[in-house]
């Protein structure tokens, strides 16, 4: 019993011996943690938010027009 | 032949030498351990050329899917308004500017294993991760049903335009999108997605059929001249557009996911970037052939061919190059349509997989990623059905999904840049300075002309300045 448990074990490790741990598919889809953002980086992010608002509502304005 | 030496630890590079148990095994990882078996035997028998036929794949795919049927029509409509000139450089710059951005979302995906989706939702916060999904799945829908428009302006050159034409279009989209998915893993799916893709080269022989001026289109890739004449506003436009779609947020999306769906790791960075580099290269030249193609109308009112993405192209190319051009334009924009459609609903899939944090891969089961296989196919199946609605404002809806493209591109760019140099996730493998400000470059340069897109847009359609 413990023998074919091992050989299962072993053929599992055999399996996926051409992987990278991180490539399992358990541990692709565990969580990581929040990046650290600097100060500059955050201020981008935040005039990022500012520009895709407007435009994006320039889009939207300009889609309504097309149709009306 | 001697037994290849044994394969390197499970662990890689990011895993240790700490043995930790193994998790559980799905069918994606026996699937995907298989495919970097072959690549590890390649790899370590010294096979090169073998080695890079396994890994060659994502990149190709995506830039030959960007060389989709509204891009092909839109360098042909280029080349028929203003001629080789100018754009012939141009397209080659784009695609150089395309490479830089490619190259850091296939490194991203080689080196973490993970989409584009799930790491800027993990790392950066739901919100950033949601708009991107969201942005992606509306304006991939809109682009699927250009798509299939273009498919619909190539069956048409055959059949004649009408609803047989459109059903037929919308047939072939949705079949295509279940026959490969059909497939059963990645390898089979990325396989047969290339053999189509290959295709995209029926542009060249259309290229040649139409005898352009070789030694023009030398002066013009050498010069960037001549500068092509008619209103600065609508050229403006026109520049401004194709450098905004220079990359889409597709692409980041599909190339990033692709290379860890088919289990790329940091070994194969190299291979990547070749991958990267002959796909731009190959969407290059193809695209310049189409817009060859296209000049050879210029002196013969090709500038006023009109109807939505120029219908009348294939027939114009044929009346103008004989019938054997127009229908290898008209197959070709058949296959730019399919290999854009089967790319672009794969990015749908994975995008929201990776935000709902299921499972995404075309080696899952469809059983255990039931929404990335349903995304694929729904996407597909809605566009489908939208360019069948008699009437349905198509034009309105695919211009302005372009502009919403390019609007939103930034976003996807920029984080692209975030996470290629976050050293946490990237370790030695995160970009340099110096790439850091090519990359920069590139991205304010693509940002500022989709800015400048969709105000021009904007100003255009609420009459605030001419065409």
């Amino acid at each position: 019993m413990a023998t074919g448990s091992a050989q299962k074990s072993g053929g599992r490790e055999q399996l996926i011996a051409y992987l990278e741990r991180d490539q399992l598919a358990a541990e692709r889809s565990a969580p990581l943690p929040r990046a650290r953002l600097r100060r500059s980086t955050a201020a981008l992010l935040w005039a990022l938010r500012v520009a895709v608002t407007v435009l994006g509502a320039l889009v939207v304005y300009t889609f309504l027009v097309s149709l009306g | 032949m001697s037994p290849p030496p044994p394969p390197p630890p499970l662990g890689g590079e990011l895993g240790g030498a700490v043995a930790l148990p193994l998790p559980p095994l799905t069918r994606e990882d026996r699937l995907r351990s298989r495919d970097r078996e072959r690549v590890h035997r390649a790899r370590n028998g010294h096979r090169r050329l073998h080695l890079l036929w396994l890994l060659i794949g994502p990149g190709i795919l995506v830039m030959l899917g960007e060389n989709d049927g509204p891009s092909m029509l839109s360098y042909a409509t280029t080349g028929a308004t203003y001629g080789i000139g100018f754009f012939v450089p141009f397209i080659l710059l784009t695609f150089a500017m395309a490479y830089v951005c490619q190259e850091m979302a296939m490194r991203v995906g080689a080196v973490t294993h993970r989409g584009y989706g799930q790491l800027v939702l993990q790392r950066y916060g739901r919100s950033w991760g949601w708009l991107a999904a969201i942005d992606l799945l509306f304006t991939n829908l809109v682009t699927l049903i250009a798509e299939l428009v273009a498919i619909r302006v190539g069956v048409a050159y055959f059949l004649g335009g009408g609803t047989l034409s459109a059903q037929l279009s919308a047939l072939i989209g949705v079949a295509l999108v279940l026959l490969t998915l059909s497939l059963g893993r990645y390898w089979r799916w990325e396989r047969m997605v290339l053999a189509l893709a290959v295709l995209n080269c029926l542009f060249v022989p259309v290229a040649i059929l139409t005898h352009p001026h070789w030694g023009a289109a030398a002066h013009a890739l050498a010069t960037l001249s001549p500068f092509p004449h008619g209103s600065i506003n609508t050229l403006l436009l026109l520049i401004a557009s194709t450098i905004g779609a220079t990359v889409t947020p597709w692409m980041v999306f599909f190339q990033q996911s692709a290379s860890a769906d088919k289990g790329l790791t940091p070994h194969d960075v190299r291979h990547g970037r070749y991958d990267t580099l002959a796909g731009a290269l190959l969407a290059a030249i193809f695209g310049i052939a189409a817009l060859i193609g296209g000049a050879a109308l210029f002196s013969h009112g090709g500038g006023s061919i009109s109807g939505f993405l120029g219908a009348a192209f294939p027939q114009a190319i044929g009346a103008r190059a004989g019938q054997v051009a127009g229908a290898l334009f008209a197959l070709g924009l058949i296959e730019a349509g399919a290999v854009a459609l089967l790319a672009i609903s794969a990015s749908t899939g994975y995008a929201l997989g990776e935000c709902v944090g299921a499972g995404n891969s075309f080696n899952s089961h469809p059983r255990h990623a039931a929404l990335f296989y349903g995304a694929n196919i729904a996407v597909a199946v809605v566009a489908a059905a939208v360019i069948m609605i008699p009437g349905a404002p198509l034009l309105s809806i695919a211009l302005n999904a372009n502009v919403l493209a390019t609007v939103l591109l930034p976003v996807t760019l920029i984080f692209v840049i975030l996470l290629a140099s976050d050293r946490e996730l990237m370790g030695r493998h995160a970009n340099t300075r110096a790439r850091n400000l090519t990359a920069g470059l590139i991205v304010a340069l693509v940002s500022a002309a989709g800015a400048a897109y969709a105000i021009d847009s904007f100003l255009l359609s609420t009459h605030l300045i001419g065409g």
